[in-house]
């Protein structure tokens, strides 16, 4: 049963071999949606062009369908899996910091990597940027962080409990939301102006 | 202008398509690592090896870099760092396929490359606070979190992408 | 165009709701998130160090002190009697052999009170009984038990009553005077069981 590794069926040498397989899938697949343009990616704000919400939403929700139906023909241990903890706070205030280099920066870390990849020099100096961010963050850590770093924290609650449903109850709404948004974000382009890039 | 906008349709994939291979990959770490993704992780790696081989007293009398400095491995020994060496190889080998390799800023034609260039950085310092503070990026974060349907995850998620569409209003010339 | 996303909206539907019709399987021994909260909104949790340190000198046989600091810090120096059960092993079944055993007072304790914490919520969240932490952690422990201060005249009696207490404890776990030196005082290197170490071990975080 999985997860394979931290269960311990197979080695944990191949650790670093699935790291770089997983993440060869992963670069693949951004670079291959278009992940690679900053300003394909600021459409999802500005409505000309929704591939975030799409690929974001349908990798989401074709990860939990597939992991929870794992669970349930017992292929793999949902208990043993890593889930973000919460800290309300600094989750909270590091998405909003995050929100604001989004829109300012037009990357996020992954896709940044691989915009450089190609060859996009706004997404090399991007990275740049986000080596001397988190410089900076560790220089100040004691000084500024520490305390909403650490404020609030509430475990690592899975969503279905927090608003107290079932998981199958919630997969079932967030597909519906998602088939929704998809439908709606379709519609929208008709009605903003084009852009081209 | 036309032909150009069609033809890079034509060498996008299809989002859905794209999403769902992307589902499958998530799935295949977790099944195998019981981790997902992540991509300032790595960074964040490279920083701490960075402070450490300058200045390794400093590392260890700090929080934040002593729990990676004070191993005996490297702290770029780690998951994340092959994982996002995989992404390299990843983006590069589509980017060939795709023909979009060439060295360019990309900007709106109404901002100049040098405002793009700063606002760029600018964002990934940004980024690299909230993803510290946040405990994860967009992909680490708000994805992976999402897959497993963990609160932190639909929280980063909701904050990172709420705080996008209020303020993307003030901030609409260095795109649209 | 439009019936190919129809179709695929159907079919992701169908998946989704597949689990609704689904008959319930229960996975997890885990504790329901509004138990948690109550829990940990409860104080109950904590033990103080003088409520530890008179449990070992009664020589409570319910009590299983549970250092889950690392092994080396834990080698060099720990609480008479404790196991070693360092944060990442805490869900190996080496640690499942102590702690679920119901009937002992399972005490968490580390320097401060950040990992017995985070070891209480973990061991909650499992359905392990009768866990606790010993509040402010060995600091508290070195500054209230091993070094106590005298009160002044004139301050309550119960305040007297706790030095003399402590007092004699840090007496009987060798600090002596008020002046110990804090890093032998109370150590025994030898005696305590050392726990099998465990296989098994979850995964690590992501971004």
């Amino acid at each position: 049963m999985g997860p394979l590794i931290p269960n311990e069926i197979i080695g944990a040498n191949w650790d670093f071999l699935i790291a770089l397989l997983v993440g060869i899938g992963f670069g693949y697949i951004l670079e291959r949606a278009g992940f690679s343009s900053s300003r394909k990616l600021a459409g999802v704000f500005y409505g000309y062009d929704f591939v975030v919400l799409r690929v974001f939403f349908t990798a989401a929700i074709t990860a939990a369908i597939g992991l929870y139906y794992f669970q349930y023909f017992e292929w793999i241990d949902l208990s043993m899996i890593y889930i973000n903890p919460l800290y309300l706070t600094s989750t909270l205030i590091g998405g909003v910091i995050m929100g604001f280099g989004f829109i300012i920066g037009g990357y996020c870390p992954g896709t940044s990597v691989c915009g450089a990849m190609i060859g996009k020099i706004d997404a090399m100096v991007f990275i740049g940027g986000i080596f001397l961010g988190i410089f900076f963050y560790g220089e100040t850590y004691e000084l500024l962080w520490k305390k909403i770093y650490l404020d609030n924290f509430l475990g690592a609650p899975l969503v279905f409990d927090s608003l107290g449903i079932s998981n199958a109850l919630f997969i079932l709404g967030l597909s519906i939301a998602a088939l929704l948004a998809f439908w709606i974000t379709a519609q929208i382009p008709k009605f903003v102006k084009r852009v081209d890039y | 202008m036309e032909n150009k906008v069609l033809e890079n349709k034509r060498k996008y994939m299809n989002p859905y398509l794209a999403g769902f291979l992307l589902g499958l990959v998530i799935i295949f770490a977790f099944y195998y690592t019981g981790r997902g993704l992540g991509a300032s992780g790595a960074i964040k790696s490279a920083v701490v090896a960075s402070v450490d081989a300058v200045a390794h007293k400093h590392a260890l009398a700090s929080e934040f870099y002593a729990p990676y400095a004070s191993k005996e491995e490297s702290p770029l020994n780690s998951w994340l760092v092959f994982e996002i060496i995989g992404v390299m190889i990843g983006a590069l080998i589509s980017g060939i396929v795709a023909g979009r390799l060439k060295l360019k800023v990309e900007h709106s034609p109404k901002i100049s490359s040098k405002t793009r260039l700063i606002m760029a950085v600018l964002g990934g310092v940004l980024f690299g606070i909230g993803s510290q503070l946040g405990r994860g990026c967009t992909s680490g974060a708000a994805l992976t979190g999402m897959a497993t349907l963990s609160t932190a995850g639909f929280v980063s998620m909701l904050a990172i992408f709420g705080t996008g569409y209020t303020f993307a209003w003030f901030f609409r010339k260095f795109w649209i | 165009m439009n019936l190919r996303y129809t179709l695929l909206s159907i079919i992701l539907l169908i998946l989704a709701f597949g689990f609704v019709l689904l008959p319930k399987k229960d996975f997890s021994k885990d504790l329901a998130a509004e138990d948690m909260l109550l829990a940990v909104l409860d104080d109950s949790r904590f033990l103080s160090t003088d409520e530890v340190a008179n449990m070992i000198l009664n020589r409570d046989p319910s009590l299983l002190l549970i250092d889950v600091r690392k092994a080396d810090q834990f080698s060099e120096f720990n609480l008479r009697g404790a196991v070693n059960l360092p944060l990442d092993s805490l869900l190996t079944e080496g640690a499942d052999m102590y702690l679920s055993q119901t009937a002992k007072t399972k005490v968490f304790y580390s320097n401060g009170s950040i990992y017995s914490s985070q070891a209480w919520l973990l061991s909650k969240r499992k359905g392990y009984k009768n866990v606790f932490i010993m509040r402010g952690g060995l600091n508290q422990w070195i500054e209230t038990i091993m070094q106590p201060t005298e009160p002044k005249p004139g301050e309550p009696q119960t305040a007297f009553q706790t030095y003399e207490a402590r007092k004699g404890a840090s007496q009987f776990f060798g600090g002596g005077s008020a002046d110990a030196s804090s890093s032998a005082a109370g150590a025994s290197k030898s005696g305590s069981p050392t726990p099998k170490k465990g296989k098994k071990k979850g995964a690590a975080g992501g971004c």
